[in-house]
């Protein structure tokens, strides 16, 4: 027994294939999600989606969207949908600096160029979180 | 008669010409490919959406909750006009700004603000009508991320009351050879107008449009309303984007077919301008001809 995902983005489909568990950053924290899973619709923030599927494991950077399972079908929609190997991490640290530095003047700042800062940080941890994995790893 | 001299000139003007066009049509047709394939791939997570909307509205008791959802008594109008930042495309913009201006003249008791998208619309309402946002240079690759502050734009105004309706004017590509204009309302937000946006995305591979409410219950995380909460902005976000991806499929293709046009007018005008040419030439020739016979037959005589 499998699941059928499909993981996808306004401008992709980044992911479709049948998998055996995957684990999703909820709102509410990480779950893991195994075949024969009620059905649920839950919203995710950043993170990483880790799939296993034949004992390989795909990591993917996710950032906020929608988790839909239903009768083992299985549909993430998100903003963002990066695979690990997809990530650059020399930039992704570069935008995490280049944002904290910002937010260090937070009082000069608007609400908007606040919020988009924010969501620049939130972005790249999540990236950064993924790429990570790259060293202890090998693919 | 012309010069010989002086065709030649036009001869070569008019070949540079076709060759500037020609070379347009070719860029053009690249980048429609693109657009299109965009704005295809788009869909299955509007699709997704839509479909979770279904099934949440069936979950939450009361829409009253939700500003996205509401209609209010319409006093204040938003118009979205997508336009092309440039020209030499045919009739696309002046059929967009026409539909525009349709709305506007029925509408007069209602105050109307526009948000523009594209060069060409700001050009044509500026000082007539009341901008409030411009927004240009959208490249011909679109990201989602750059669409959002349009968007979230939209939702602030709306959930502030600046305006009690959203409208999206904007050509919908139906084939290389035709787009039409389209009216659609965004905001308020219902399940109706984004049925439309997916049909206009292409039907499923069955050819059909899928049923999209089932009565499967679902546990809902943290609750039904949250989701929703999420959910709305997310379905504005992808109409918009939806929007500026079929204006830009469809702003390639007209090009590609105005150019193409161009060429061809250019290669028949070449015809027409070589046998002119030919003829002075012949003419020219006949004269000397006339004349040198001419001299012959004196020095004899």
């Amino acid at each position: 027994m499998k699941i059928n995902l499909r993981v996808v983005t306004p401008e992709k489909i980044a992911f479709e294939g049948e998998i055996d568990q995957i684990s999703i950053p909820t709102g509410k924290g990480q779950i893991t999600i195994l075949p024969k899973h009620i059905s649920l619709v839950s919203t995710m923030k950043h993170g990483e989606l880790i799939i296993k599927s034949d004992e390989k494991e795909i990591l993917m950077a996710v950032y906020g969207g929608f988790v839909e399972i239903r009768k083992n079908k299985m549909t993430v929609m998100t903003d963002i949908a990066e695979r690990m190997e997809e990530i650059d991490e020399a930039k992704a640290e570069e935008a995490r600096k280049e944002a904290q530095q910002r937010l260090l003047r937070k009082d000069q700042m608007s609400d908007v160029a606040f919020a988009d800062t924010v969501a620049i940080l939130e972005k790249s941890l999540a990236r950064l979180k993924v790429a990570k994995r790259k060293h202890t790893r090998h693919l | 008669m012309q010069s010989t001299r002086y065709i030649r000139r036009q001869i070569q003007s008019t070949k540079n010409t076709a060759k500037i066009t020609k070379a347009m049509e070719m860029v053009s047709a690249a980048k429609m490919r693109k657009s299109q394939e965009a704005a295809l791939i788009a869909r299955p997570y509007a699709e997704a959406a839509l479909k979770l909307l279904g099934n949440i509205s069936n979950s939450v008791e009361s829409k009253k909750d939700y500003p996205l959802l509401m209609e209010r008594k319409v006093e204040k109008i938003c118009l979205l006009v997508a336009t092309s930042d440039k020209g030499l495309c045919g009739g696309l913009n002046s059929t967009i700004l026409k539909e525009a201006v349709k709305i506007i003249s029925e509408n007069q008791d209602k105050e109307i603000s526009l948000i523009t998208i594209g060069k060409k619309a700001e050009k044509f309402f500026r000082g007539k009508q009341n901008i409030l946002a411009v927004f240009e240079n959208i490249g011909d690759t679109v990201e989602l991320g750059e669409t959002l502050p349009i968007s979230k734009m939209l939702m602030d105004d709306f959930l502030g009351e600046k305006y009690d309706r959203v409208i999206a004017v904007y050509t919908n590509f139906v084939s290389t050879l035709k787009q039409e204009a389209k009216v659609k309302n965004l905001l308020p937000v219902t399940e109706e107008s984004f049925k439309e946006t997916l049909d206009e995305m292409g039907r499923d591979e069955k050819g059909r449009t899928k049923k999209m409410v089932d009565n499967t219950e679902y546990l809902f995380e943290p609750s039904a309303e949250e989701v929703l909460k999420y959910l709305l902005p997310a379905l504005v976000e992808t109409q918009v984007f939806h929007v500026i991806l079929e204006s830009n499929a469809s702003e390639h293709s007209a090009r590609m077919v105005a150019m193409k046009n161009a060429t061809d007018n250019a290669k028949e005008l070449l015809e027409d301008l070589k046998l002119s040419y030919n003829y002075a030439r012949q003419q020219k020739i006949t004269q000397e001809m006339t004349e040198i016979a001419a001299g012959v037959t004196a020095q004899e005589g």
